[in-house]
């Protein structure tokens, strides 16, 4: 289930809500645990089990963990740090990687290996990568061990996060899970965040999607320059405000609940270099990887062979963990040697650029790299990265003229939507009239209504309402 | 925000959802709707085999989204804010001008299905061929609005993919089984304005000839079979055409047709036309083998309804005989075709002894036992290039 979704609206979010508040504070982990299996189960009936078996294997390892920690056993509680975090990454490993391994074969040894042609479960990256946070942050003593096997799955499962994140780490709500106040404010808050994500995924991301899908199939050999790049401009927003717009909802269902989790992007394309962008985009994975690998490692710590290393090996896992292709694993790697060269290289001459210059810089290296990362739909393959730069032989032609005038609005909107522009009129209007009630109910009211009404319009008559990361 | 305006954001916020919600669930459910001219999804039955195989899951968001109050108004709505942010279209229809709503057809004529189509047209026109004689054979893709009308789309808004898809097509068909009906309705759309002289209507004046596609509906109006009638005919050397007299009655003008509904807009109205020869024939029609039995082309009954269209012939049905029991041409045309038929059909009839048109898409007998059980003179293949690049059932003709 998504929540850009009529069934979700206007089935499972009011009967949560009823149910969630009729319940007594104690019961409240256990209905938000049962929702979020039915949450999962809508899809994916069968992988849910795969989902409880992950919690089981994660809990009881954070259980041993801390065991034996307590008697003073590091050795063994090492141990079953190791095995419970190897067996989550195992099933990780097969169901989402096991056909590229297999592929991955036959192609090298020539071999005709039968693929499995699992379906990959989803959201398994994200629920995988916050049990193995839980278990290493027990270990380390970062979080204490959760005993109860209904608020440690209500963690896990919780249906806001579940599919697509941000990635929760254990430590980040543990005492919420233990005790949480929700309070009208909070709710309050929660729904004007929730209604601000689904807009930017309905209303912004859904449009920019159409204007991408209608360049993407065109015939790469003529494509002109421009319309290229007003193309790949479309996919960086659409998955800018796609992603953003779900961890938007995520976090506003979080204060519905009362849980508060930690933001997951920070208007990543006010970067001015692709170090900073990685600093603001899907902070939650950032994090992740730079505690649990990166650090680890050793950080920056042991000089620049062990810091090239390091790097390369964080972000080789980041692509591979977008998926199981090739093209992540080049998007990755890309990245990984542009924040080396940024580090090592260019980083200061950068920096004394002028800083339009430098967002230039960062906005160029950003959609090239969502050219790599859509690599795997582009059925031009490189056709399309050679029409960016001048492959089609055009600059442009009649059909980019039209794109840009028919798409003018939306353009400029998206481009205001990805600065602070918005957020901070909306906070200094709101700052004004905080004193009236009337208009502060007024101004956020309407703004709900408007986009409640647009987007209900959308999702009812739309058929193209796709969902970017549902696929990781 | 203080808790006093959080209580009031929240009880907005709660109106809405199950308000909307309770609204869906107290609401009767809808079998078909009108304007959108199709049946719509039921509140699915629940059982464990529909629920494991996601069966259960995707027809109850089908039939959420189906059975969504005031659908058609959230629609209308929807196509409101694309025309307010200034786009020129919305879903794959331009917003053209004069009112006219123009169907992109974007990926269809480069679809799989429209690549083998181009395969399957020329093995059956080979066949078909050789059994009657290229003479007794033609092939008319009617060119959809996009095509025709490109001075009505946006500026710069460019769409070639059904001229270059129409030229592959007439390059594997023999140059006197196609008749190009592009050239004729182009060169119309350029220069032509006219009514031709033995066009006329009911009270002596010459008839609007200027209009070759509705505004607000995917097919073709009238005057533009007429054109392409008389192409055919002196091709085909059947008959001078030119040398009767046909009598034009404008029968409705408040034709909204299936794109304006899909976009759930208002459009500007449409006309619909029908020609009668001057001097009247004898026919009845025969649909699906006796089934029903008529004297009319037309149905008067369908002018009330959404679906003016049907207006002709009642709408789609797998095979309809027309017998002119005083004809004595010695000619029997089979008409193989999709709904661009209906208005053009009755034409032929004044010069054949028996039209029958088959539909591959609703005839679930074999096409070719038909042609072999009824002594055709004639064959003339007639569909509308977007339904005939995106038609699926066109192997049939082909078993």
């Amino acid at each position: 289930m998504i929540f850009s979704s009529l069934l979700f609206l206007f089935r499972f979010l009011p009967l949560v809500l009823l149910l969630y508040y009729a319940c007594p504070a104690k019961l409240r982990n256990l209905v938000l645990l049962l929702v979020s299996l039915v949450f999962y189960a809508w899809g994916e009936p069968v992988y849910v089990i795969l989902m409880i078996v992950s919690i089981l294997i994660s809990w009881t390892g954070g259980l041993a963990v801390d065991l034996f920690l307590r008697a003073g056993n590091d050795r063994a509680a090492k141990i079953s740090l190791g095995i419970a975090v190897a067996a989550g990454l195992s099933l990780l490993g097969f169901f989402k990687y096991a056909d590229f391994v297999l592929r991955t074969i036959n192609q090298i040894t020539r071999s005709d290996i039968p693929l499995l042609s699992l379906a990959l479960p989803i959201g398994i990256s994200f629920y995988t990568f916050q049990t193995i946070s839980y278990i290493i942050d027990v270990y380390r003593g970062n979080a204490s061990v959760q005993k109860n096997i209904i608020s440690y799955g209500a963690y896990v499962t919780m249906f806001p996060q579940l599919i697509a994140g941000p990635i929760v780490q254990y430590k980040t709500i543990d005492r919420q899970l233990r005790r949480r106040h929700e309070s009208s404010e909070e709710f309050a808050q929660g729904v004007m965040r929730f209604m601000t994500g689904l807009g930017k995924k309905v209303l912004l991301a859904n449009n920019a999607g159409v204007l991408w899908d209608s360049i993407r199939v065109m015939d790469t050999g003529t494509l002109p320059v421009l319309t290229a790049w007003i193309g790949i401009a479309a996919f960086t927003f659409q998955i800018y405000f796609d992603f953003s717009g779900y961890s938007d909802m995520a976090i506003g269902l979080g204060h519905m609940f009362g849980f508060r989790f930690l933001e997951n992007f920070d208007h990543p394309y006010l970067a001015k270099s692709a170090t900073e962008f990685w600093r603001r985009w899907h902070i939650s994975l950032g994090t992740w990887f730079r505690e649990y690998v990166y650090i680890p490692l050793g950080g920056n710590r042991n000089g620049t062979a062990a810091l090239i290393r390091n790097t390369m090996i964080v972000w080789l896992l980041t692509g591979f963990w977008h998926g199981a292709n090739w093209n992540f694993m080049l998007w990755g790697v890309y990245y990984g040697i542009l924040l080396l060269l940024e580090k090592l290289v260019f980083g200061n001459a950068l920096r004394k650029l002028p800083s339009a210059l430098q967002h230039v810089y960062c906005m160029f290296v950003v959609m090239v790299g969502w050219y790599l990362f859509s690599y795997n739909e582009i059925t031009g393959g490189t056709g399309y990265l050679a029409a960016m730069f001048g492959g089609g032989g055009r600059v442009l032609d009649h059909g980019t003229v039209y794109q840009l005038y028919s798409n003018a609005v939306l353009l400029i909107i998206l481009i205001i939507g990805s600065t602070h522009l918005p957020a901070r009129i909306g906070a200094a209007v709101l700052e004004r009239v905080k004193h009236s009630n009337f208009l502060s109910v007024v101004l956020r009211g309407g703004f709900m209504i408007m986009v409640f009404l647009l987007s209900v319009a959308y999702l009812v008559s739309a058929s193209f309402n796709p969902f970017l990361y549902f696929r990781f | 925000m203080n808790k006093h305006q959080s209580v009031y954001v929240n009880t907005i916020f709660l109106l809405l959802i199950f308000g909307f919600a309770a609204a869906n669930v107290i609401r009767p459910q809808k079998e078909r709707s009108e304007t959108e001219n199709r049946s719509l999804q039921k509140r699915p039955a629940l059982t464990w085999d529909s629920l494991f195989a996601g069966e259960f899951a995707d027809d109850y968001e089908n039939y959420l989204s189906d059975q969504f109050i005031l659908r058609d108004s959230w629609i209308t709505l929807k196509t409101a804010a694309e025309k307010a942010s200034l786009k020129q279209e919305t879903d794959d229809v331009c917003f053209g001008k004069d009112g006219f709503l123009i169907e992109k057809h974007t990926g269809v004529f480069t679809s799989d299905t429209a690549v083998q189509n181009i395969l399957r047209l020329q093995t059956f026109i080979g066949n078909i061929c050789g059994q009657y004689g290229a003479e007794h054979v033609s092939c008319m893709i009617i060119p959809n609005a996009v095509d025709i009308l490109r001075d009505k789309l946006p500026p710069y808004a460019d769409v070639y993919d059904e001229e270059l898809y129409l030229e592959k097509l007439r390059s594997v068909i023999p140059e006197d089984v196609w008749v190009d009906v592009s050239s004729v309705l182009r060169t119309w759309q350029d220069t032509g304005s006219q009514a031709p002289e033995n066009v006329r209507a009911a009270d002596g004046s010459s008839p609007d000839f200027t209009q070759l596609y509705y505004r607000t509906d995917h097919h073709w109006k009238t005057a533009a079979a007429y054109l392409a009638f008389q192409e055919w005919m002196k091709q085909k050397q059947t008959a001078d055409v030119s040398k009767d007299e046909f009598i034009v009655t404008t029968v409705t003008d408040s034709f909204e047709g299936t794109i304006s509904s899909r976009l759930g807009i208002t459009g500007k109205a449409d006309s619909i036309e029908r020609f009668d020869r001057a001097v009247p024939f004898d026919y009845y029609l025969v649909y699906n083998q006796s089934e029903d039995i008529r004297n009319s082309f037309y149905r008067d009954s369908f002018l009330d309804t959404k679906d003016k269209y049907a207006y002709f012939y009642g709408g789609n049905f797998g095979l309809i005989e027309t017998k002119m029991p005083d004809a004595q041409t010695g000619r029997r045309l089979l008409i193989i075709k999709d709904s661009y038929a209906h208005c053009f059909a009755p034409f032929t009839c004044g010069y054949y002894d028996e039209v029958d048109m088959v539909d591959p898409r609703y005839y679930n007998a074999s096409i070719s036992e038909l042609m072999e059980n009824k002594e055709y003179t004639d064959v003339l293949f007639l569909f509308n290039a977007a339904g005939f690049a995106e038609e699926t059932a066109l192997a049939r003709l082909l078993v």
